[in-house]
């Protein structure tokens, strides 16, 4: 009895915790890494993302309250950054959305260099008209999610090729995804939606393929969806074919690794 | 396919059944076992029954009296039974051109599925001579009350424990040599008995290095080592009913398979049988009642091959439990009706580690028999019916229900890839039928004419196995498990000559298979294994054609000498009307027998044509004829305690370099060997 007595305690102490923190919103690091929080201009913003920030097509969640905790709406914009010293850039961005409620904000970067060295990334919001420039740190994967290339069909065009799935491998059948972006200036790197693929998931070590893929063919924004098969655990990498009005312009390739 | 069902219910129609195969053996067994004063079955490594459907016996052939070192030699000389090499160890029985997916092997009644997907193990590998009582042989779709197949059944029957109050307890000791791989076999069995109950134990142990070729070369990877270890119990309850156990353990390790990328560390089979015998059970005569389990773990293993491409470890293993009950509703002299009912569920799992050679990269794993689960429950009744003492017709059917599915989401998935799914139940119903019909027209001589269908399922290969490498076509394979069952009309001719010094027995007959299982080649797939030539799905190919016979004749010359000659042929279509694969070429085999004064001289010689009707699809190279002599002499005598039998042999006395068509790789069978037998017993002959 005593016993039961200690576990019904327990148990509404974890409830009264529970019902406490809904004022302060949902509990984000339940799905998601806190990446970084900054205070400034009497707010506090909190980055969220699956996994630390990478190279690649990162899906990144803003958390904005104010001083008190209480979740804050209003306008937004965002521009991540890069500082290189002699010149700074962007990167691939997806942020259709000028405004945010109950404190949450959702965009998509896709950060095409590692924080190092070379500079630094920052990612520049502008809410309800204050400018407030938050530092992040970009890692490169150990599995390069990102391929960047000269088309070799024009020689001039620089593309971005980012794999977004599958998000977890698994032998059998798998969504792949992909988003094409080009470099058009230091800020502009706007979505490539006329370009067609093939698909070749293939096994370096064992020198095979993989039956029965479907090649990515473009929904929307610079987005391509197909299937990819694996018929084996292990190294494989996912070789694509990318043309333009049927000629080639590269051929970019991502390695994965699943158990 | 449908005519081929009418025509099998209308020939069950008739009412009229088939006689079973082991059953006048079986009778007599369970006769000897209630007569107190029943003198043992001689506990030699010469004495199997050999029987087959059509009661034709075929031993006595005194070819068997030498070289019976193993169960696969013993299998090698029968009429209609050819073994398939892919080393020294483990030949896979085929019968009349059909390999194991055709025909169901089972060892006394239980039955047992290797645990290998490149077939390294089929069940008769687990089956030493000397724990052998009979074995059964019967091909295409006659009857067998072992269980549904295309290509006839297999059974192992186990020696029995022997009642005998006089001579309580008999032991036997027996030795092998074979110089051609180096060879020492040990076996020993020993019988005890009381007036209740009698225990036989036996064990072999068998030990080869690398054997050498015709042209004196040395096979690599075809050493072997086994050790095999049995025991039976029979108990009597009372004067009619019997309890019995059976054990046999098998442990091959370090077995090499030259004609194979890769050896096997070990492999090892249990298995248990408990029967309740008795006169008479509700209204079932003799029956038998039985319950069973064994288990097989099979471990592939390339880490002493010189070079291989990727190194593999691939692990399998099964386990089957069943049970049956048979027994006969009726034995006059004019009919009997026997009748059994079984089932069995087994499990398979297979499956694939790769280790890259560069660093950095990291093992790769697959299922090649993802967690397959396959229950089958059938019900089989044979009738015999004599009009009479001349004219005799033998019936029979059987019914199966199979179940398959499988249980592993990572094979599920791997079946994503082709939008097909396993865990989904596959239920099959098989229906074989057969009717023999038998005519004495003289004293000495008779005719007989068969007609009989049957259907298997797929294998647990060709219907969930994952790009299994086939090294014989040099492709993947694919199970498909969407295949539907495999059918086979069977028609049979046999005529039979006895004389008192003359024997004669022809069969001649015909297959024609509908949805036969065959290997595919699909074009827009990618080989997985390293080398291979691509891949390969299992598909029912519509009509294939087998047709073939065996002929065998056995002479008295002389009062001490006999001469005994044998032929056996067959001839396969495909569904495109080309050769079928792995058809064993016409063989001839002549041996004399001598015998004076306890000696016996065995002269033999085995003509091979060559095979030209190769299967292109299969990747098949002809095969040369050959021409290969042994000689063998024996002699028994009694010493002062108990007997002995010395054995000298020599095989392919001509060092002849040659290998069977439907051997697997290029790999030479051995050249000249002297094999040396010597058997113990604690009894006189
Ligand atoms: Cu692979
Ligand atoms: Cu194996």
């Amino acid at each position: 009895m005593k016993k039961l007595g200690i576990i019904l305690s327990g148990l509404m102490v974890v409830f009264y915790s529970c019902n406490s923190s809904e004022d302060i919103g949902p509990d984000l690091t339940d799905d998601l890494l806190e990446i970084t929080t900054h205070a400034e201009n009497d707010l506090n913003i909190s980055i969220y993302a699956p996994e630390k920030l990478f190279v690649g097509y990162n899906e990144i969640t803003v958390e904005i309250k104010d001083t008190d905790g209480h979740p804050v709406s209003g306008e937004i914009s965002v521009v991540p950054m890069m500082d290189m010293t002699t010149m700074s850039h962007s990167c691939p961005l997806e942020a259709d959305q000028n405004t945010f409620s109950a404190g949450i904000y959702n965009f998509n970067a896709v950060f095409v260099m590692p924080s190092g060295e070379m500079g630094s990334w920052s990612i520049d919001f502008t809410i309800n008209g204050m400018e407030i420039s938050v530092p992040v740190e970009v890692i490169a994967p150990e599995r390069s999610r990102l391929v960047s290339f000269i088309s070799t069909m024009d020689e001039e065009t620089k593309y971005f090729v980012t794999l977004i799935g599958p998000k977890d491998p698994a032998v059998g059948k798998n969504d792949l995804e992909i988003a094409v972006f080009e470099t058009q200036s230091m800020m502009l790197w706007p979505a490539v939606t006329t370009l067609e693929f093939e698909v070749e998931p293939w096994m370096v070590s064992m020198d095979h393929g993989s039956p029965n893929n479907v090649a990515p063919g473009h929904t929307e924004e610079g987005h391509y969806k197909g299937t990819v098969n694996f018929t084996m655990t292990g190294d494989w990498q996912i070789r694509l074919t990318m043309t333009e009005n049927g000629e080639i312009c590269g051929t970019p390739y991502f390695d994965l690794y699943f158990q | 396919m449908k005519s081929f069902l009418i025509f099998g219910v209308l020939i069950w129609s008739i009412q009229l059944c088939f006689g079973q195969t082991g059953q006048e053996r079986y009778e007599a067994w369970l006769d000897s076992m209630t007569n107190d004063q029943y003198i043992g079955i001689q506990m030699e490594l010469d004495d199997v029954i050999i029987t087959d459907s059509a009661h034709r016996a075929h031993l006595g052939d005194p070819k068997m009296l030498m070289n019976m070192r193993s169960t696969d030699q013993l299998m090698h000389s029968l009429p209609g039974v050819n073994m398939v090499r892919r080393g020294n160890f483990a030949n896979e029985p085929m019968l009349r051109g059909l390999t194991s997916e055709r025909y169901v092997m089972s060892v006394d009644g239980m039955r047992m599925y290797g645990a290998c997907t490149d077939k390294m193990d089929p069940a008769s590998s687990y089956i030493e001579p000397i724990n052998l009582r009979n074995l059964d042989v019967s091909f295409g779709s006659q009857g067998n009350m072992m269980g549904a197949g295309t290509g006839g059944a297999i059974n192992f029957g186990l020696k029995k424990p022997v009642f005998n109050t006089t001579d309580p307890l008999r032991l036997t000791l027996a030795h092998n040599f074979s110089s051609v791989s180096r060879g020492f076999d040990q076996a020993m069995d020993v019988n005890y008995s009381r007036d209740k109950w009698a225990i036989r134990v036996s064990g072999v142990h068998r030990k080869a290095s690398n054997y050498t070729d015709g042209n004196g070369e040395e096979v690599r990877y075809s050493q072997f080592e086994k050790m095999n270890y049995a025991t039976s119990v029979n108990y009597r309850i009372n004067d009619g009913a019997m309890l019995a156990f059976d054990f046999v353990g098998d442990d091959a390790s370090d077995v090499g398979y030259p004609a194979l990328p890769m050896d096997v560390a070990f492999a090892k089979a249990k298995m248990f049988g408990l029967s309740y015998l008795d006169d008479k059970l509700w209204i079932l005569q003799e029956p038998e009642v039985k319950i069973y389990h064994n288990f097989i773990n099979h471990q592939m293993d390339d880490t002493h091959r010189d070079s291989v491409a990727m190194h593999m470890d691939m692990p399998g293993n099964t386990h089957t439990t069943g049970g049956f009950v048979r027994g006969f509703l009726q034995q006059t002299r004019k009919s009997t009706i026997e009748i059994k009912a079984d089932y069995h569920k087994t499990f398979w799992h297979a499956e694939m580690t790769m280790y890259p050679n560069e660093s950095g990269q990291q093992p790769m794993f697959m299922l090649t028999w993802p967690d397959v689960h396959r229950s089958i429950a059938g019900v089989e009744t044979a009738y015999s019916y004599s009009f009479n003492a001349r004219h005799h017709l033998l019936n029979s059917a059987r019914v199966e229900q199979v179940t398959s599915y499988i249980s592993s989401d990572f094979g599920e998935r791997q079946l994503s890839i082709f939008d097909k799914s396993g865990i989904k139940q596959r239920n099959n119903t098989l229906v074989n039928v057969s009717s023999r019909y038998s005519w004495d027209y003289n004293r000495n001589s008779s005719v007989s004419l068969s007609l009989a269908y049957g259907e298997r399922v797929p294998t647990v290969s060709e219907q969930y196995g994952f790009y299994l490498f086939n090294q014989q076509d040099g492709y993947d394979y694919l199970g498909d498990p969407d295949l539907t069952k495999e059918k086979n009309l069977h028609l049979e001719v046999g005529q039979k000559i006895t004389k008192p010094k003359l024997n004669i027995e022809t069969a001649v007959f015909a297959y024609f298979f509908d949805d036969y299982i065959f290997g595919i080649y699909d074009p827009n797939l990618s080989q997985m294994t390293i080398g291979a030539r691509g891949v390969k799905w299992y598909r029912n190919t519509g009509n294939a054609r087998m047709f073939g016979g065996e002929f065998s004749m056995g002479n008295q010359l002389m009062s001490s000498l006999s001469g005994a000659l044998s032929a056996k042929y067959v001839y396969g279509e495909d569904f495109e009307g080309k050769p079928l694969p792995q058809i064993p070429p016409l063989k001839i085999s002549y041996s004399l027998n001598q015998s004076f004064q306890g000696w016996n001289v065995q002269p033999a010689v085995d003509w091979s044509m060559a095979q030209n009707r190769i299967s292109e699809k299969f990747n098949e190279r002809s095969t040369s004829s050959f021409f290969l002599a042994n000689i063998g002499v024996s002699k028994g005598l009694n010493l002062g305690v108990g007997s002995m039998k010395i054995g000298l042999s020599v095989m392919n006395i001509f060092d002849v370099a040659y290998r069977e068509h439907f051997d697997i790789g290029s790999i030479l069978r051995p050249g000249r060997s002297l094999e040396v037998q010597l058997s113990w017993r604690s009894h006189k002959l």
